[in-house]
Order: structure tokens, then sequence, then C-alpha cells
């Protein structure tokens, strides 16, 4: 697992390929069929993709022992790299080379991020019921002060009253 | 009680991450910004070194900003915060998730959040836009490409770490702080 973590870069996903080549492929401790049920899981249950995911296989694979492990294995190197690049950023905020290169990173970081808006918005975003939720949650966090987390509960507040309705009305 | 504080605000974080590491990044922002312990700028520095070093996101993203406010222990602290949601909620419910991942409640919840996520994160890009499209010696127009550009290479599967460093190093040679 600290191999796992090592090497994935840019985020979660990136990391799911990794752990079933590591755990599937060569160390045969779980099935295909499990690492991907435990993928789905590790996307929607709460929490970090990669965290979960890593604790839901190493729970599989070794019970929990295994879950605290594979958890600090896949954090561990991050860990130990963040440190010294956190120390070398404010070291060498002021040097000009690095001055600019952050202020180029800040513009392709924007860019980035509103590739992943298309990218995440593309599915959820198919039907009316998206764009009424992603409307409002856009114009409360662009012009309001209100805590992110309460748009985030009421969100899942209107999924699961719009489940009950329907339930309702087929029952 | 520095410590406790960085260990729970990345709890609160890490529990209402549902997707991705971009999702968790309004609410990084918020918490940071609305305390006054990192600037805009930083923030979106931290965003842009936790996407292009190894690791997940979100632990990258926690351990910069606890080293950034308290040293080591900050990170250490940060780190386990963000974490801990996923270690208690996933091994309680290790048992039975192949139930869970089926309840139809559950998925109607997602179903919820799933439209608000890319809402929350295009928020965040708003406001990050301002201060990353015009480099501090009044150059707008190449930050701007870059940000197309970063845009458009992503839309091909094209991992954003590379896009970020791209854009690193052509800031690099091309731009220049004011004296």
């Amino acid at each position: 697992m600290f191999r796992v973590g090592l090497f994935t870069f840019g985020g979660g996903y990136a990391m799911l390929p990794q752990i079933s080549k590591e755990f599937v492929d060569k160390h045969k401790l779980i099935s295909e069929e499990e690492i991907l049920d435990i993928f789905a899981a590790a996307q929607s249950l709460p929490g970090v993709i990669a965290v979960n995911a890593s604790v839901l296989t190493g729970y599989r694979a070794a019970g929990m022992a295994g879950a605290l492990i594979a958890a600090l294995g896949a954090t561990l190197p991050s860990f130990l790299v963040l440190i010294p690049v956190t120390v070398f950023y404010e070291a060498f905020l002021t040097n000009e080379y690095v001055a600019g290169a952050l202020m180029g990173i800040r513009a392709a970081m924007t860019g980035a991020l509103s590739a992943a808006v298309l990218r995440l918005g593309a599915k959820p975003l198919g039907d009316i019921w998206g764009w009424c939720l992603f409307l409002p949650a856009l114009a409360l966090a662009v012009f309001t002060d209100i805590n992110v987390i309460w748009i985030i509960l009421a969100a899942a507040l209107a999924g699961y009253l719009k489940y009950l309705w329907e339930r309702r009305k087929s029952a | 009680m520095l410590y406790l504080t960085l260990f729970l605000i990345f709890a609160r974080i890490g529990l209402f991450t549902v997707g991705g590491g971009a999702a968790m990044l309004p609410l990084v922002c918020q918490a940071l910004m609305e305390r006054g312990w990192m600037t805009l700028h930083e923030t979106i520095d931290m965003a842009a070194i936790s996407q292009m070093t190894p690791g997940p996101f979100a632990v990258n993203a926690a351990t910069f900003t606890g080293m950034r406010l308290s040293g080591v222990w900050g990170a250490a602290a940060a780190t386990l915060g963000v974490m801990a949601p996923s270690l208690v909620i996933v091994t309680l419910t290790a048992r039975w998730f192949f139930k869970f991942k089926d309840a139809r409640a559950v998925q109607a919840v997602l179903k919820g959040v799933r439209p608000v996520i890319p809402a929350l994160i295009a928020a965040s890009v708003w406001m990050m836009a301002g201060p990353s499209l015009t480099a501090s010696d009044g150059t707008p127009a190449l930050p701007l490409m870059v940000t197309a550009l970063a845009a458009a290479g992503l839309a091909r599967k094209l991992n954003p770490a590379w896009v970020i460093l791209a854009g690193g190093v052509a800031g690099a040679l091309f731009f220049r702080p004011l004296p």
C-alpha cells in the first residue's frame, strides 16, 4: 500500500488501478469482482476516496489490522513528501523564478479546476433535477458566505425527500 | 489548542467530501480563509501543490496546511483528521458494505449531493479566477491562455498534474514578480 500511495499522482481516481494491480494481479489477496465492489463503495461512502479504498482493501485482505495498516501505508508517503515540499515552498517563495512558476501554476490550476467542474457535472446535470440543485448551490456559494457544509446537507436532504416522494407515489 | 482545532477541521472536511479530491477544495478554502489562516493566493498554491505531488489530494492538502500553520505536529494532526472519518465509517460499514451500496435511500441521498459538488467547485474557480489571471507584473493574456489550454487538455483525460506542472514551467519562464 505504501507503494500505491507513492505512485499516485493527481488524486484518488488515479489510485484505483494501482490498488487493483497490486492486490488482485500480484498478490492475489482479493478477487477481481470484490475489488470492483470496493471501488464502488469507496466512491459512495463519505470520506476521501483513496483512504476509503485503502481501508476497505486492507479490511478485506487482513481484517481490522489490515485496514489500519493500509490507511497508514496510503497516507504516509504523501505525508513524508509534503513536509519537505512545504518547507521548500516557504523558503523559496521570494525567489523570482519560483514566484513566476507559482503564477503559472495558479492560472493552470484554475483551468484544471474548470475542467473538473465539466467532468464531474456531465453526468448529474443530464436532467432538470440536476440543474435544480446545481444552480441554487452555485448562487449560494458565490454570493453568500454560507458554510458549504450546509449546502451539501441540504442537497442530501433534497435527494432523500425526492426518494420518499417517489416511493409514496408508486405505492 | 491549535492541533485539536486542525484535527477537527480536517475531520469535518473528510466527512463531507463525497467524490474526488477536487470536491474537497471548496470546504478547505472556506475553512482556511474564514479563519484568516491563509490568503487566497496561498490556498490556490496549496491546491496546486497537492495536485502535483504524489499521493491522494486530500492527504496532501491536509499535510501542507497543517505544516504551514504549525509545523510537523500540525501536519500530523490535520492528516489524521482527514483520515479519521474514512477509518471510522468504512470499518463500521465494511461488514455489510455490499448491502449498503445497494440501499436505495443511500443512492437517493447521493443523487442529491452529486449535482451540487460541481457547483461548489465552480464557485471556487470563480473566486480564484480573479487573482490567478493576471500576473503581478501585469501580463494578463498569457495566464489566460495557459488556463484555456489546461481546460482543453484535461478534457482528453490528461492527468491534471501535468497541466499544472506545465503552467509552472511557463510561469517560471515568462512571469516576473514586481520588485
